[in-house]
C-alpha cells in the first residue's frame, strides 16, 4: 500500500484523526500474511486489531448449520473489523483466507494508544462514529420490511447471526429441489423466480425486488426449493439460517405476522397467474393465438416495476408460455402446409402381390384372352 | 360409335354412383345419347337420384339375366320420367336412360348365388347400344375387383377410376391401374373425389398423374352440400356453378372431346 495515509484518512473511523496522529498510526501497522485456510478471526471473538487487505482474499464467515457458511469474500483495499474496534465487540463474522493473503495489522493497544491522547471532544466524535457504523447496518437491517418493526436490541441480535451474499447478474441463489435451509431478504437488486417446464424452457414466476423476502415456503414447510432464484441484476442478500430465523421467531412474533402477510400477498399474487394461464390456455385451445406474438415482444429478463398491477406484472411474467403458444401456431400451420402437398405412397410390393393374385386366377387367364375377341367383335357391330 | 364407359372404385364411398349419374346427365345435356347401366347387383343405388323406387321401376337388369326379357324393356327413359326434383328439370326431353339393378332382396341373393352369364351380360349391353343408338353407356359397378368388375373393364372403351385423396385409395388404384393395363382397356382416367378444399388441387393432379401414369380428368372437392341435399337430385343440375358442379362439367367435358 503506497499510500497508507491517505487510504486512512478515507476510513470513517480515522476522520477526526489530525493528520500527524494518522501518520503516527501509518507507521504502527504490521504485516502478516495467511495461507488458503488460516483464520484470521473467529466469529464472537472480541475485536483486537484493525486490517487491512493488501493482497489475496478473505472469506467472510458465520457459523451456520452445518459449519461455517461464507457470507462475503473480500479483497485488496477492504479494512476489517471497524465497527468494533473501540468497543471491543465480539466480531459478527470470522474471517478465514481463501488465498494466500498479506494484510496490514493495527493492534487495538497501539490505537487505543493514540485514541486516549485525543481531546475528550474527540474521543466522544469517534465512538459515536463508531456507534454509527454499527447503527448505519441496523437501518439497513430495518428497511427491510421483515425486520422494520423490531428494537434495537433485537436488532443486535440479528446483526450476529445474519449474512450477507452478493450476487452477479444471472447467478443462482438457490435451484428448484434444493434443501431449504435459509431466508433471504434482499437489500440490493433484483431476482426473478424460476421455473423449468418438461422441454426445459424456463418460466418467469416472479420477480422480486429491494426488501422482499426469498425462501419463506422452504422454511415454514422444510419441503426442497419449489422454485428456483437466479439474479437479473448485480444482487445482494442477506441471509439468515434456518434454525436461527426458528429461533428468532420464537423471541419476536411478530415477525410471524408480517412473513404471513407477505404470504398472502405471493398468494394473490399465484392465483392471478393462475387465472391469467388458465384463460390464455382456453384461448390457444379455441386457436385464437393472437395474443402469443404482442406479448413475446416483450422481454422476458426486463424488471417490471412493482408499481404496476398483478395483472400486467402476470402478463409480462408469461413470456415462456407465449413462446409456446407460438410453437404451437407454428408447427400447426406446417401440419396444414404438409396436408396440402400431397404425397402417395404405394407399398409396392403389396401391389404385386394383389395384381398377382388377380390375374392368377383361371377367369382372369380366360378374360384376358377373350378381351381381344370381345372388343373385335364390336367393333365390327 | 358409341363408348362404353365403365366407372370404377377400388373401395366404397367414394361418391361413385353421384358421380357416374351427374356425369351421364352432364353428357346427355350436351345432346348426347347417353344411358347408364347399374351393374352394381349387389348394392344397386344410383336409381334414387334418378327419383325411380321399386314400384316406379318396372323391369331390371335382374330381369333380362334371369331371361324374363329382352333388355330394351328394362331400359327406362328418364328424359320422359325426370319427377319433380328440381335439377333433373333440365333433363326433360334428353335423351337419358337407366337400366336398373333389381331392389328386391330376393332377386339380388339370387344372382349372388348363382352369379350370371358374362356373355349375356355383353350381349346385352351390346343389344342395347344399338337398339337405343348410343352415343355413350355408362356403367356403374361395384366396388372392388370382382369378376364382374373385370368383365365390364374388359366391355369398356374407357375406364375412369374414382379415388379420394387417402392412402388406402391410393394403394387400391394402383392395383386397379395395373390390372386394367393387363386387360388392354383402350383408355383410361382417374377422378380424384372428395378432396379436402385446403388441398392445392393443381398439385394433386400432378402428384396422381406422376404416379400412376394415368391422366386425371378432374380433381372434386369434398362437397358437403350434396350430402346435404341427400340423394334426391343430380348436383350438378340444381347447383350448376359449384365447385364440385363446375368440376364434374370438365369431366364431361374430356369425355366428350377426347374419348
Amino acid at each position: 500500500m503506497k499510500n497508507l495515509t491517505g487510504y486512512l484518512q478515507g476510513l470513517e473511523l480515522f476522520e477526526p484523526l489530525p493528520e500527524d496522529m494518522i501518520r503516527e498510526l501509518a507507521r504502527k501497522f504490521t504485516t502478516r500474511s495467511l495461507e488458503v485456510g488460516d483464520v484470521l478471526f473467529r466469529q464472537g471473538q472480541p475485536s483486537d486489531a484493525l486490517y487491512i487487505v493488501t493482497e489475496g482474499l478473505i472469506r467472510i464467515v458465520i457459523a451456520g448449520d452445518e459449519g461455517e457458511e461464507v457470507v462475503n469474500e473480500t479483497g485488496p483495499g477492504v479494512a476489517l473489523g471497524q465497527m468494533t474496534l473501540i468497543d471491543m465487540e465480539p466480531r459478527t463474522a470470522g474471517a478465514v483466507a481463501a488465498e494466500f493473503t498479506i494484510l496490514l495489522v493495527l493492534s487495538r493497544d497501539d490505537f487505543m494508544e493514540a485514541f486516549n491522547r485525543l481531546p475528550v471532544q474527540n474521543q466522544i466524535q469517534l465512538r459515536e462514529i463508531s456507534r454509527d457504523l454499527r447503527l448505519n447496518y441496523a437501518d439497513i437491517l430495518r428497511q427491510v420490511p421483515l425486520f422494520h418493526d423490531l428494537p434495537d436490541e433485537a436488532l443486535k441480535v440479528l446483526m450476529n447471526r445474519i449474512g450477507r451474499k452478493r450476487l452477479e447478474r444471472d447467478e443462482v441463489l438457490f435451484n428448484r429441489g434444493d434443501v431449504g435451509d435459509a431466508l433471504y431478504v434482499i437489500d440490493k437488486g433484483w431476482v426473478k423466480v424460476i421455473m423449468h417446464n418438461a422441454e426445459g424452457e424456463e418460466l418467469t414466476l416472479n420477480q422480486l425486488g429491494p426488501g422482499e423476502v426469498l425462501g419463506e415456503m422452504s422454511l415454514v414447510d422444510e419441503v426442497p426449493r419449489a422454485a428456483g432464484v437466479v439474479a437479473l441484476t448485480e444482487t445482494e442478500v442477506l441471509w439468515l439460517t434456518r434454525d436461527a430465523f426458528i429461533e428468532f421467531l420464537n423471541e419476536y412474533p411478530a415477525i410471524a405476522q408480517i412473513m404471513l402477510r407477505m404470504l398472502s400477498q405471493r398468494l394473490r399474487f399465484s392465483i392471478s397467474y393462475i387465472q391469467q394461464a388458465i384463460e390464455l390456455s382456453r384461448k390457444v385451445a379455441e386457436g385464437d393465438y393472437s395474443f402469443a406474438k404482442t406479448e413475446i415482444e416483450k422481454s422476458q429478463s426486463q424488471i417490471i416495476g412493482r408499481g404496476q398491477s398483478d395483472e400486467s406484472r402476470v402478463r409480462e411474467m408469461l413470456a415462456a408460455f407465449f413462446s409456446m403458444v407460438e410453437g404451437v401456431q407454428k408447427r400447426e400451420e406446417e401440419l396444414k402446409a404438409q396436408v396440402r402437398m400431397l404425397s402417395i405412397q404405394i407399398d409396392e410390393v403389396k401391389r404385386q402381390e394383389e395384381v398377382e393374385s388377380l390375374t392368377g386366377s383361371d377367369f382372369f387367364a380366360e378374360l384376358k384372352a377373350s378381351a381381344k375377341r370381345i372388343r373385335e367383335q364390336d367393333d365390327e357391330d | 360409335m358409341s363408348k362404353t364407359i365403365s366407372i370404377h372404385s377400388f373401395r366404397g364411398g367414394t361418391g361413385k354412383s353421384n358421380t357416374t349419374a351427374n356425369l351421364a346427365a352432364q353428357v346427355a345435356m350436351a345432346g348426347k345419347r347417353v344411358a347408364i347401366v347399374d351393374t352394381d347387383i349387389q348394392s344397386p343405388g344410383i336409381h334414387v337420384l334418378f327419383g325411380l323406387d321399386e314400384k316406379k321401376m318396372g323391369k331390371t337388369l335382374n330381369d333380362f339375366l334371369a331371361g324374363r326379357c329382352p333388355i330394351e324393356e328394362v331400359a327406362f327413359n328418364i328424359g320422359e320420367h325426370v319427377g319433380d326434383a328440381q335439377g333433373r328439370q333440365a333433363l326433360i326431353g334428353k335423351d337419358l336412360w337407366l337400366i336398373p339393378s333389381s331392389m328386391n332382396s330376393g332377386e339380388i341373393s339370387k344372382i349372388l348365388r348363382d352369379g350370371y352369364d358374362v356373355n349375356m351380360m355383353n350381349k346385352g349391353l351390346k343389344t342395347l347400344r344399338k337398339a337405343l343408338e348410343l352415343d355413350y353407356l355408362f356403367i356403374d359397378t361395384h366396388p372392388g375387383l370382382n369378376e364382374e368388375t373385370l368383365l365390364s373393364i374388359v366391355i369398356s372403351d374407357v375406364l375412369i377410376i374414382i379415388l379420394r385423396p387417402d392412402q388406402q385409395d391410393f394403394q387400391g388404384t394402383a392395383v386397379t391401374v395395373d390390372i386394367a393395363r393387363s386387360l388392354d382397356v383402350p383408355a383410361m382416367r382417374l377422378l380424384v373425389n372428395k378432396a379436402l378444399t385446403r388441398y392445392d388441387f393443381d398439385q394433386v393432379r400432378a402428384t396422381v398423374e406422376a404416379s400412376y401414369g394415368v391422366k386425371v380428368s378432374g380433381v372434386l372437392p369434398l362437397n358437403e352440400d350434396m350430402v346435404d341435399m341427400g340423394s334426391a337430385d343430380i348436383f350438378s343440375l340444381r347447383y350448376p356453378d359449384h365447385p364440385w358442379s363446375v368440376g364434374i362439367k370438365g369431366v364431361a367435358q374430356d369425355i366428350l372431346e377426347n374419348l
